[in-house]
């Protein structure tokens, strides 16, 4: 056999191989959205029908989480995206027959919602690149570029439902039921009110011991 | 541990392939595009067929009907799950899930071939040694990995066809199958070769 024929079907088939490697993924920013939830099984749900929750909705972002302007009090999201938020939240109980409180000593339970903003940075080097090693300058052998770096922006929400009637002798309540959304922060804002709403829907579509 | 008994494994059966392909008088270099048919507990990961993937190996004839050889090959499997529902106990989580499985065999390996009277030569074996799998899940911007090395038992049967006196072309079907680790169940798939061999 000639040592040139398998090196060049050989290279050949290396890089048709190699550009096997990460096949598909992620294309569009709501595929990248997750719901997570979560419930108690030591509490009845069967027990709780009214819920009391607060119209504003606490905001924890790196730049704020150490309080910077010193109120001891927490930083709030905008009104219109929370009014968006809760208004999700209570379609969704008021459809399972939950019925919501204005006084919170007839409260079953508490509906107590936060979002947190993240910031990650990604840097890529792909190992596979020389830069001085090819020929022409500006040309690579596909897939592979010389360094880089993105940073993208992700939200969440945490909806958490406190058990109003089990408060320990320290003032504790058990968490019954948590919901966490979790998104790219991309898109207009018109998309990103339809993904939470849409996530919040499926949060407790996803969640049927709420039930009544 | 174990991953390091089945490399040793690997290496010594490979090693020990060498004198006997060193008296040989022909050998022949397989190179092929392989195609993959998840089964088991890979299927119920990915089902879709997966038409990545590549192999080469050498094998040499040490009878006019048996050849021993070496052989490497990449078999890529990927499945979008689309939006979903995963429910384990009281947890459910719902997004899109982009699953991988990269898995790398590589074995030592006998073949016992039967002409016919058309110029078709049958060929039907098996190999050993140990396969690299590369398990991916991405939800999110998260990625979920985990690798591990399991050992390889991998029957075959195909057809070979010279062309000329140094070039064949082959088509087979071999069953990888790889044995549960502790911390990984048994990956399995058929693997469908299409390739040339050069003497």
């Amino acid at each position: 056999m000639n040592p040139k024929t398998i090196l060049r079907t050989g290279s050949l088939a290396v890089l048709i191989g190699l550009s096997a490697c990460y096949p598909g993924g992620a294309e569009y920013v709501d595929e990248l959205d997750v719901v997570g939830t979560a419930y108690s099984k030591q509490v009845s749900f069967s027990d709780h029908k009214t819920y009391y929750m607060s119209d504003s909705i606490p905001q924890v972002a790196s730049d704020n989480i150490e309080d910077p302007n010193g109120d001891n009090k927490p930083d709030y999201i905008s009104m219109s995206t929370a009014n968006l938020i809760t208004s999700a939240i209570n379609r969704n109980l008021q459809n399972y027959g939950w019925s919501r409180v204005t006084d919170k000593t007839k409260a079953d339970v508490f509906i107590m919602n936060a979002t947190m903003q993240n910031t990650q940075i990604y840097y890529y080097y792909n190992y596979w690149y020389y830069g001085g090693y090819y020929p022409y300058y500006g040309w690579y052998y596909p897939g592979y570029y010389p360094p880089t770096y993105t940073t993208t922006r992700t939200g969440t929400l945490l909806m958490q439902m406190i058990d109003g009637k089990e408060v320990n002798g320290a003032g504790k309540a058990a968490g019954m039921w948590v919901g966490i959304i979790n998104g790219l922060l991309e898109g207009s804002s018109g998309s990103q009110n339809a993904r939470i709403s849409s996530s919040i829907d499926q949060a407790f579509k996803q969640s049927p011991i709420l039930k009544k | 541990m174990k991953k390091f008994v089945y490399i040793l494994a690997s290496a010594a059966m490979l090693c020990g392939a060498r004198p006997v392909l060193a008296q040989d008088q022909e050998g022949i270099f397989n190179l092929y595009y392989s195609m993959g048919l998840a089964t088991g507990d890979l299927h119920d990961y990915i089902s879709r067929y997966s038409w990545r993937g590549m192999g080469m190996e050498y094998k040499s004839e040490i009878t006019d009907n048996v050849s021993m050889g070496i052989g490497a090959e990449w078999n890529t499997f990927y499945q979008d799950m689309n939006q979903g529902t995963f429910t384990r106990d009281n947890v459910a989580i719902t997004g899109d899930q982009f699953r991988y499985m990269n898995s790398f065999p590589m074995s030592a390996r006998i073949n016992y071939y039967k002409d016919n009277a058309a110029g078709l030569r049958y060929f039907a074996g098996a190999g050993i040694g140990t396969t690299y799998m590369i398990k991916a899940l991405d939800m999110s911007i998260y990625r979920f990995t985990q690798d591990e090395w399991q050992f390889l038992i991998a029957p075959e049967a195909g057809v070979s066809y010279d062309i000329d006196a140094s070039r064949t072309i082959f088509l087979s079907v071999k069953y990888n199958l790889n044995l549960k680790t502790k911390d990984l169940a048994g990956q399995s798939y058929l693997a469908i070769n299409v390739g040339f061999g050069f003497r």
